[in-house]
């Protein structure tokens, strides 16, 4: 039987006493894998080797930023990991006012956020998951809004986002815009609506 | 606080623009000296808004009346001429 193509050896074939190097291409599941190869020589009874690879700890990565328009929509974040369970919460003042969904994908798995993933993925390779805010509003003010989104793996190592969404338009409108003075000069309102500061000339 | 636009009408009067702060929703009371000229008098004030490099305005018209004329026919004097119109303040 072939050994897995993950495991090279520095040599295939030899002759007589010899070293037989191996090595092996990067294994990003949790759990270890592991293949054998057989030598073989003619005359004598073969010999098989077990090569055992270790597995990646259990990690998190995600989109360190994230942008959102100013007129709002949608966004979606995107990260790597090999845990179970991924765990998403948003932290901080959430400024923009998002809504965590409920559903994200993982291995393009739909998975309930804080539930284990079906099939775990990540014990025998790294997946990708992203999870996509919908509904976005406007920003209606003049400043970026911010908010993080924290996803949390199964042991309990960490990653964030920080998510921003653009400044919007500045606003001035005025009610009503002619207004008409007694000859006494009594005093009419008018009501000014704005997300900044003003000046009047 | 309160901003003072004079009418530049020659009479020395001026409006008050009276709010609370000059940013975000407000509501600006808008009052004068009173008219002490016959004729509708017009000022316009602009408002505006600054943010990066555009400015937004909105003109603001305030029209005061003239105070009232009061007209007065008089019949009851000896006169050559009856019907006599005169116009006295109010």
């Amino acid at each position: 039987m072939a050994y897995a193509s993950w495991a090279q050896p520095s040599k295939t074939q030899g002759n007589g006493n010899d070293t037989v190097a191996w090595s092996a291409s990067d294994h990003t599941g949790r759990s270890p894998r592991q293949t054998q190869a057989v030598f073989a020589a003619s005359g004598v009874t073969s010999k098989t080797l077990t090569i055992v690879q270790a597995g990646k700890a259990e990690y998190v990565s995600i989109d360190p930023t994230a942008a959102v328009a100013k007129g709002g929509g949608s966004v979606t974040i995107t990260g790597r990991s090999n845990s179970s369970k991924l765990t998403f919460a948003l932290t901080g003042d959430n400024g923009i006012g998002l809504v965590l969904p409920t559903k994200y994908l993982a291995a393009s798995i739909e998975t309930n956020n804080d539930t284990a993933i079906t099939g775990d993925p990540g014990a025998s390779q790294e997946y990708t998951f992203s999870i996509t805010f919908t509904g976005i509003g406007e920003n209606t003010t003049i400043g970026a809004l911010v908010s993080q989104l924290t996803v949390t793996a199964n042991n309990s190592t960490s990653a964030t986002c920080d998510i921003t969404q653009a400044a919007g338009d500045a606003y001035l409108t005025i009610e009503p815009t002619t207004i008409n003075l007694t000859a006494a000069g009594t005093a009419v309102n008018v009501t000014v609506e704005s997300n900044t500061s003003w000046t009047i000339s | 606080m309160t901003t003072q636009v004079p009418w530049n009408d020659g009479t020395g009067e001026s409006l008050y623009l009276t709010y609370g702060a000059s940013e975000g929703n407000q509501t600006v009371t808008v009052s004068s000296d009173a008219h002490t000229g016959y004729v509708e008098r017009t000022k316009n004030i602009n408002f505006s808004v600054t943010a990066g490099s555009t400015t937004i305005s909105r003109t603001l018209t305030v029209k005061q009346a003239g105070k009232d004329i009061t007209i007065i026919t008089r019949n009851d004097v000896a006169s050559t001429e009856n019907e006599v119109a005169v116009g006295y303040e109010q």
